[in-house]
């Protein structure tokens, strides 16, 4: 099993409130894979994401992210390995204010010595890098070094993209990233963020309500199908 | 310490522009307050301890040597007896004075002390560091019935050189025993000193005779006469003495001295110790404007806890970008802190150079209205705030730090609202 980017095995999760909503005995998503994962809101999606990301500790069962357990017992491990190898987009709201789109690119590379090490091993500067996968995120340079507050939501979600790829994390977890954005700014989010993931031969996770998309992913998998939880036994 | 969380620290207080600028100024506030209230102080005591200086002992009656102090230096109180002249005189020309001055108390001006002296009071008296009288206007009297009149004096009355004044019997604001039939005219005016000199008027001893004469029992005499013959002016007593000594290694033998002289009872003390002494009875109130200002610094360093507390709600959402970007909760913690001692050190730094401003700009009036000497440069004071300041608003940081990071904690990733 060195080949996974995403490895879920015996997972159960409860809230305290609703019981339990996650309940998947396997799940798999190879290194460089391109997985669609599709749910209704409430499926136990977020907390699904928030497991893989390692903010919430598991409870039962085990997840690997690129081989590594993410261990229930050592917050700061999970930590670690969420700043090492794991790149978010969300829907809304992905970026520092304050901080210009550069600024924002170069955010992963403050807690990441090994982000930090595979910048500096392809020869670039730290700057250099975020210009250019801003830059390759089809963001002209005159943007970089305007604050985030001050740009759109579509070149806010470019700008998410690129922040999440820099530094080659092993997975990037894409959560509804595009359900803000018209159907033509969609469409180059999507050809651009998988275009860049493939470079980097980082595992994609998109998860999505508009099924239309699943089509431009090497997998479908729609959650409730490998989710137990709820369903009557 | 992660340098990017310094300057996300950094751009973040700037963001919040208003905010920040707000919770600073009220941080500047507090240790301008702080350091202009210790400044004073500073130099109430410095100017206090130099009331007088260059004397190195002050004879007066046998008494405590506070009492004498008050009364010789401060014009406060009433003397309990007098010095006779013959005792002055004998020690005027003891071995190893160098002068002496007589003073001779007992009479006021519209609640001004008035002394009485010898000309040689205007070269003698030193105050703060060895500074001389000085004349604003005018000169020393030269004979009876000239005045040399205080700054205070002068100005709160509105007198000039030439003016006509009557004294009075007697040391009451209101007296109704006037010394009636002596005018004096104002012939002199100092420059101000900050000390009760400023509040007094000064004629010569044969004045304090001169309308004395015929005054029985503080009973007015019904036909007052103006001597001139000097025989008949020589005063019998004295109140108190200033002494210099020809040098330092004197003062302790002449002090036994007076203090054993075998024919009146005499008390000599040094008035630099009188001063320590005087200083620890009054200086309590010190520790009082010390804690008020301490208390207005704690409030400042509340405003830093209550800005980043109310901005912690409307900031979950950046500090979950944050946390998914990689920063552990400690991060956001440190950032936190990071912001606060951010505010701490910069009001702190402000408010340093606001005083050293105000300083700059007040301290030549102080000098001259009051007597006060406010100069100096920055130092371990200002050293001790700044990093105090700082640590406190680290300190204070550390409750929404601790609030920020349970919300980073319990929000996990997802980005409500």
């Amino acid at each position: 099993m060195k080949n996974s980017a995403v490895s879920i095995s015996g997972l159960r999760h409860s809230w305290p409130g609703p019981g339990e909503i996650l309940a998947i005995d396997e799940f798999e998503i190879m290194r460089g894979e391109s997985v669609f994962l599709a749910g209704p809101s409430g499926s136990g999606k977020s907390t699904l994401l928030g497991l893989i990301a390692g903010v919430t500790p598991v409870q039962t069962g085990k997840i690997e992210v690129l081989d590594q357990a993410m261990d229930p017992a050592k917050p700061q491990a999970r930590d670690r390995l969420r700043a090492d190898q794991v790149g978010m987009v969300f829907q809304l709201f992905n970026l520092v204010p304050y901080l210009t789109a550069a600024e924002n690119v170069r955010l992963p590379l403050a807690f990441s010595a090994q982000r930090r090490a595979d910048v500096s091993a392809s020869g670039l500067a730290p700057k250099d890098e975020a210009t250019r996968l801003l830059g390759a995120l089809g963001l002209a340079s005159n943007i970089h070094d305007q604050r985030a507050a001050e740009l759109s939501v579509g070149q806010q979600q470019r700008v998410a993209a690129a922040r999440a790829l820099i530094g080659a994390p092993g997975l990037i977890v894409a959560d509804e990233p595009t359900s803000a954005l018209d159907e033509d700014s969609r469409d180059t989010f999507l050809d651009l963020l998988s275009n860049e993931a493939r470079r980097n031969e980082a595992a994609l996770l998109f998860v999505s309500h508009e099924q239309s998309l699943a089509s431009r992913f090497e997998r479908f998998v729609d959650l409730q199908s490998i989710n137990r939880a709820g369903v009557p036994a | 310490m992660n340098l990017v969380l310094v300057a996300i620290a950094w751009k973040s207080l700037i963001n919040r522009g208003m905010s920040a600028a707000l919770t600073i100024l009220a941080v500047t506030l507090a240790v301008t307050l702080f350091l202009s209230v210790e400044r004073i102080q500073a130099g109430v005591r410095t100017s206090f301890n130099s009331t007088i200086s260059g004397t190195d002992i002050i004879v007066g009656a046998r008494g405590g040597a506070i009492n004498l102090l008050l009364y010789s230096v401060f014009r406060l109180g009433d003397p309990t007896a007098n010095v006779s002249w013959e005792s002055f005189e004998r020690i005027a020309q003891a071995p190893g004075v160098d002068w002496a001055v007589p003073i001779s108390l007992g009479d006021s001006h519209r609640g001004y002390r008035v002394v009485g002296t010898t000309p040689e009071y205007f070269q003698r008296y030193r105050y703060g560091r060895d500074l001389p009288l000085s004349f604003r206007q005018g000169r020393a009297f030269e004979r009876t019935h000239e005045v040399v009149l205080g700054s205070d004096v002068a100005r709160r009355l509105d007198y000039e050189i030439g003016t006509q004044i009557l004294l009075s019997h007697g040391v009451g604001a209101v007296s109704f025993a006037e010394h009636g039939g002596h005018d004096f005219a104002v012939i002199g005016v100092l420059e101000p000193t900050g000390t009760p000199v400023d509040r007094s008027v000064h004629v010569s001893l044969e004045s304090i005779e001169a309308i004395h004469i015929g005054w029985d029992g503080g009973i007015a005499p019904r036909n007052p006469t103006i001597a001139t013959d000097d025989d008949a002016l020589r005063p019998e007593s004295v109140t108190a003495a200033f002494i210099g000594t020809v040098s330092p290694m004197r003062v302790l033998s002449l002090q036994r001295q007076i203090n054993s002289d075998p024919d009146e009872a005499l008390s000599a003390v040094m008035p630099g110790v009188a001063l320590t002494q005087l200083w620890q009875i009054i200086g309590v109130g010190e520790q009082a404007f010390r804690a008020v200002s301490a208390l207005v610094l704690l409030v400042g360093l509340i405003s830093i806890l209550t800005a980043l507390t109310s901005g912690l709600n409307e900031r979950r959402r950046e500090m979950a970008v944050l946390r998914a970007t990689g920063a552990r909760p400690a991060d956001v913690f440190s950032l936190l802190v990071l912001e606060a001692s951010g505010l701490a050190a910069i009001g702190a730094l402000v408010g340093i150079l606001l005083t050293q401003l105000a300083v700059a700009i007040v301290a030549s009036l102080m000098q001259s209205r009051f007597g006060l000497d406010l100069h100096g440069s920055p130092g371990s004071l200002e050293l001790g705030v700044f990093f105090t300041v700082t640590f406190a608003g680290a300190a204070a940081g550390t409750l929404p730090a601790w609030q920020a990071q349970r919300n980073v904690l319990s929000d996990g990733l997802t980005n409500k609202l």
